[in-house]
Parts: C-alpha cells; structure tokens; sequence
C-alpha cells in the first residue's frame, strides 16, 4: 500500500484541528484568568449591552487567532537520516522537538470529548526517557494518524527490538479491565471527603477575597446577617447539611470527570490505563518497576466492594523516588482488585507472620493527641474563662471520644503481615490501607531504637524502595531484628530485576 | 526468577546483623569533629564578646554574664553529646552489606546492601584532609533518607570501600546484561554507564 502521506515534509495538524485547539486555549485562560472574570461580572457599574458584545467578540477573536497561530506553527515531520521524529511549535518562541526512533517506546492514538465530536485524533508518543509525554499531537485526522504510527513504528523496528512487543500489543490492544460509572459513583460517595473539603474552602476563599477586593463585601456582608437571624441551632445543622452535600458533589464531579470510562489495557508485559473525561491521559504501567502497591479501603466501601489501588512506581531517570510516579485505580471490585494484584505481582499476597505494636504505641498516641491537647485547652480557658465549666465538659468528653475511637482503630489496625514473598502493612482508622511490597525490591533498611526502649524490646523498622518507604513502628525489636536478617538475606540472595 | 523461592529460609541460622563486630570511627576524626565544634563555639564566643564592648546600654551589659553562662552550658552539653555519639558511631563491611550505627537518644542501624547500590562517592573535607580521613557515600535508588554515609574512615580504608563496592556494582550490572540480554532497555543502559561515571568521579566538599 503506498502512503498517502508524506511525512519527510513537514505537515500541519487537520485544518478542523483549530477547532480543537481553539476550545483548548480558551479552557486553558478561562483556568488562569477565572478570578478576573468573576471580578468583571460582580463589578458595581453595570455595562452597555455594546460594550459586552465587544468584549466577548473580542476575546474569542483573540483566542481564535493565538488557536489559529498555534496551528499554523505547529508542524511535524520524520527525518528519515537522522532517524528522529521532530515536532516544531511555538509563535514567538519556537520550540524543536526531536525524538531519537530509538526512544519511542509506544505510540498512542486518543481521543478526548472534543476530539471525538470534531472526529480528529490525539496521538501521544511515550519515550523511555521519561514518564512524561515528550511529544503528542493533538488534531490529526484518523488516516493520517494511523499511518504516521505505522511508519514511525516502522522505522523504529529497524533499530530496536523493542518493537516487536509494541506492534505485537497494538494489534490487538485487549481491553482487561473497565471501571463502570457506577463504580465511580460509589467512590465519589465514599472517598475523599477531607480534599473536597479542602477544594471547596479554596474556592469559597478566593470568591470572597476577590469580592472584597473589587469593593463588594456587601453581598458578603448581607449573606451573613440574614445568616444571623436565624436560630443558632438549625443554622449549624444547615451549614452542616450543605457543606455535606457540597462535598459529595464535588466529590462525584471530580471523580467522574477525572476518571471517566476508565480503562485498563493488559499489554504482553504492562499494564496501560486510559482515563478522563475532557483530558484523556493514559499512563503505562510496568509490573518490575512497581515497586508497592496500596490498597484503600474503608467501612462504606467495604460495604458497596470498591476498593481504591495506587501503585508506587521506582522513578524511570534515576533520579530519587517521587510522589509524582503514583498511579491511582479508583472503583474497582473484589475480582478485579484481585485481577490487577496477580497481574502485577504474580499472586495475592498471604502471611505467615504478623506483628503487631506494643501497647504502648496506644499509650503514647492517647498522650500526645489527647492529654496534651486537653491540657493546653484548659490552660487557655483558665486564663480566659470564656467558657462555663459544664461546656468544657461536654467538648472535652465529646473530644476524648471521637479521639479515642480514632487512636484506638488505628492502634488495631496497625499490623505488618510477613511472608516470605511479601510485606504487607496494615494501618488507619477510617480509611484502611494495605501497603504492599516484596522484599527483593528493598532498598535500604533501617531499624530504630530509643535507648529508653532497650528495656521493654520495642524498637521500629524502616523499609526503603525506589517508589517509597514502609515503616513499622512500637514492634516486638528481637521479632523485627529477626525478619531484618531475613529481608537482608533475601535481598542479597536475589537476582530478581527490581526495576 | 524461582531460584529461591519454594526455599523454606530458617531464619535463626542466618547471619545476624545485630551481633556484627562494629569498627568504631577513627579517633583523629573526634579532633576533626572538635576543631569544628571549637570554630562554630569560638565565633559564638567572639560574638557575646563583642556584644559586650559594642553595647553601650548598660542594660545589655548586665546581662552579659547569663550569655556566657548559657554559652557554657551549651559547651559542656554540646560536648558531653558529641563524644557520646562519637563512641556511638560504628560501622560494618560484611560480605554482601555495608552496616552503620549511629545516634544518641535514638539508636539507627542503617544496612544497605551492595547489590543495590547505585553509586558510590568519596568525599574529602579541608580538615579531613590534614588527619588523612575521608568519608564515604553510598547512593541508592530508594531516597536520600536511605543514603548511607560513614564519616571519619582513613583515606586508604575509604578507597578500599568504595573499589570493593564499585567493583560489585560493575559485578551485577554485567550480570544482569548477560542474563537477559532481551529485556535491557536504554535506561538500563544509561543506568550502567553512569554507574561508570560516578565510580570515576571522586568528589571533594569544604566542611
């Protein structure tokens, strides 16, 4: 079949590909300019309907021409001698950007909400040098797409034996693991509550700040006075009722926006996640370079069988471990759960040996987070007598309970499960998380001892891996010296990759 | 991949490593540590001096005598806990892992096993170099808290450590491309012959 393209020539995206990256300007400074344009709708003079046609027409014609300079500039081609892929981009400031065939490790094509209603293709190229997209084009019809994979698979054959994995996975790309709305749904009920909190206080805070800078602290001030006649009681019961449903829409939103039609590609070796709504992003993972996997889990979802899975993967420069190489799976049941563990290590993990925390690690925790708190309250209240002895009362006994629940699970919770092929630890209150790991990927261990502790043999354990650390601490020592010898034993026996 | 796994490991006839003969530190790098100790107090010293023939208000100059006295408090404590940690300080080359105690009210036993190390680098202070110490450094992938560094060695001792490690590395990293001749990818490879840099590299820092 000969090609209808040309791809030694530098060529343009689709000419509808504007389209796409007009909407993509335009997100990208409604995102950075939002506060002005609050600040314009809630400014005390009013404008002429003229002024706001201008405006708007105006700007659009801005972001059209910037969408259409973008597309203009914006070129790329294969330069067959040097067997590199290049991308030119930039108005002002031009960028190049080569990719070396021998790089490429996989070539994607996508599409994105808007994509598919322009019908033009995403096609990303993933490089063994990082984790992040070095290259990706955002509007190109689907026959060129195609066929500009083909040739730059093609070519790459020719200098890598990598290749005949990629080809060999594109033909038949198999969907593994899809995670449904419903799954999502449950998720966005059960998850997250304290970062939606969070998000929602952040924009309530910069609502209200830019309000007050541009001189309308009266819609600010006049919410809260008709807040005030109301009785006390039903007013925190309402404000609890609607921070609670805000959080829980948030919640949906975000999850389901981030992490719609979730799914997960089973490769000959690795797995690859494809996820999102107006972004889609795709994410490989390869099961050597995992180096922990945890597993989230609480109460209500246990209830409803979602589990949460994040996967801590070694940093591919080899630079330090990072939280930016974590992959999360939201929503998916029991089998799949268990589907993606025997994927990535092989098998679920089973224990022989537990060890659990000292006592003591309760008495401490209740000291530190419960007496001293209470301490330093009465202190206050003692100089300030603000409040009566009997309310002092009721929030110390209201505090001491929630606080003592809280300490006492975690206490419970706290477990690490040995065995000879996996650690898996245990921990939280509410949220219960399951950390797992496999000894040959440790790095480094360290254990730890107070001097004060050499008489009762507690002691605390670190383990270090290239995606992150596990502790265990308050730990039978003579138990935990005995698993280190262990762990050592198997690290250094071990001829297993650990990335 | 199976080599060892059906192996039932009996963990007490293995090695233990809390029972490792630990070499202390060289005893010239306690004068190291205390000529450093003597530079930063000294300054202190000269600094409360100071303060007091600047200070024309006497209300500063009467209280001149609580800052040296908490001057020496700070000495004496200051030093009490360096020759503790100084005696607390020791480390262990065995056969397959390199082990370091260190720590005063907390006791930290750090192990980092050869085969996973990634680079090795010998540092070299101004004043170490008058004693004819050196300290040694040993990188790993999992974070800069796991890196292990062992202060106050001889110069000789240190090199000697750091070839045996190099060695070992170099050991493993050709073994793996032996192994698996398939599976090696270009970071692997960059990965090697920057472990060739850096064993090359010796590195030198002011203290």
């Amino acid at each position: 079949m000969k090609s209808n393209f040309d791809f030694s020539i530098p060529q343009r995206q689709s000419l509808i590909g504007v389209i796409v990256l007009f909407a993509n300007t335009l997100q990208k400074s409604v995102r950075a300019f939002w506060p002005f344009i609050l600040i314009i709708f809630f400014k005390k003079e009013s404008y002429s309907a003229i002024q706001v046609y201008v405006g708007i027409v105006g700007v659009i014609l801005f972001v059209a021409i910037i969408a259409f300079l973008r597309y203009w500039f914006f070129k790329f081609y294969i330069d067959y001698k040097l067997e590199e892929f290049v991308i030119e981009n930039g108005i002002f400031n031009k960028t190049k950007t080569t990719i070396p065939f021998h790089k490429i490790q996989k070539v994607n094509i996508d599409q994105s909400l808007i994509q598919r209603i322009f019908n033009v293709h995403k096609l990303e190229l993933d490089t063994a040098g990082s984790d992040k997209k070095e290259a990706s084009i955002n509007a190109i019809s689907h026959e060129m797409a195609t066929e500009l994979k083909k040739q730059l698979l093609e070519n790459t054959q020719k200098n890598s034996h990598l290749i005949d994995e990629i080809i060999e996975s594109e033909e038949k790309p198999k969907s593994f693991i899809t995670i449904g709305i419903l799954s999502l749904l449950k998720i966005g009920i059960t998850a997250n509550y304290i970062k939606s909190f969070a998000y929602i206080f952040l924009i309530f805070t910069t609502v209200s700040d830019n309000l007050r800078q541009i001189g309308r602290e009266d819609l600010i001030d006049d919410n809260i006075n008709q807040l005030e006649q109301i009785p006390i009681m039903s007013l925190i019961l309402w404000f609890l009722v609607f921070i609670f449903t805000a959080i829980i829409i948030v919640n949906l939103v975000l999850t389901v926006v981030k992490y719609f039609n979730f799914t997960l590609k089973k490769d000959k070796k690795s797995l690859v996640l494809t996820y999102g709504l107006l972004n889609i992003k795709s994410t490989i993972i390869n099961p050597e370079k995992v180096q922990i996997i945890k597993l989230t889990q609480n109460f209500f979802q246990k209830k409803l069988d979602v589990n949460t899975i994040e996967i801590f993967q070694a940093s591919s420069d080899m630079k330090r471990a990072s939280a930016k190489d974590k992959t999360k799976i939201p929503g998916c049941n029991k089998s799949e759960k268990e589907q993606i563990l025997k994927l990535l290590i092989g098998k679920l993990p089973n224990h022989q040996t537990t060890l659990v925390p000292n006592i003591r690690k309760l008495l401490l925790n209740s000291f530190f987070f419960i007496l001293i708190p209470i301490a330093i309250g009465l202190t206050i209240n003692y100089n300030f007598e603000k409040f009566s002895w009997n309310e002092v009362v009721v929030v110390i006994a209201i505090y001491v309970l929630f606080m003592g629940t809280i300490l006492y699970f975690s206490y419970r919770n706290y477990r690490l499960f040995i065995s000879d092929e996996f650690i898996v630890k245990q921990s939280g209150a509410w949220d219960i998380d399951h950390e797992i790991m496999m000894p040959y990927k440790i790095q480094a261990i360290e254990t730890q001892q107070f001097f004060w502790q050499k008489y009762t043999d507690i002691g605390s354990v670190v383990l270090y891996t290239a995606g992150g650390r596990v502790s265990f601490s308050t730990g039978n020592f003579t138990e935990i010296k005995k698993q280190v010898n262990k762990w050592l034993y198997q690290v250094e026996v071990s001829k297993e990759n650990w990335m | 991949m199976s080599e060892f796994k059906n192996q039932t490991i009996d963990i007490s006839t293995l090695p233990k490593f809390e029972e490792t003969a630990l070499n202390s530190l060289q005893k010239s790098y306690f004068k190291v540590m205390l000529i450093q100790f003597g530079i930063v107090y000294g300054i202190l010293l000269i600094g409360i001096i100071a303060l007091y023939f600047i200070s024309i208000k006497e209300l500063i100059q009467d209280k001149i005598i609580y800052f040296a006295i908490g001057w020496l408090v700070l000495v004496v404590l200051n030093f009490l806990f360096l020759r503790i940690s100084f005696a607390k300080k020791g480390f262990a080359l065995r056969e397959h892992d390199v082990i370091f105690k260190s720590g005063v009210i907390s006791e930290t036993t750090t192990i980092v096993t050869n085969n996973r190390v990634q680079h090795v680098a010998l540092h070299q202070g101004m004043l170490s170099r008058i004693f004819g110490l050196a300290s040694i450094e040993l990188f790993t992938a999992g974070g800069s808290s796991s890196d292990l560094k062992i202060n106050g060695l001889l110069l000789n001792d240190a090199k000697k450590i750091k070839e045996s490690v190099s060695l070992k590395i170099n050991e493993i990293a050709s073994e793996i491309i032996e192994e698996n001749p398939i599976e090696e990818n270009p970071i692997e490879e960059n990965q090697i012959q920057s472990i060739h840099e850096n064993n090359s590299k010796e590195e030198s820092d002011e203290i």
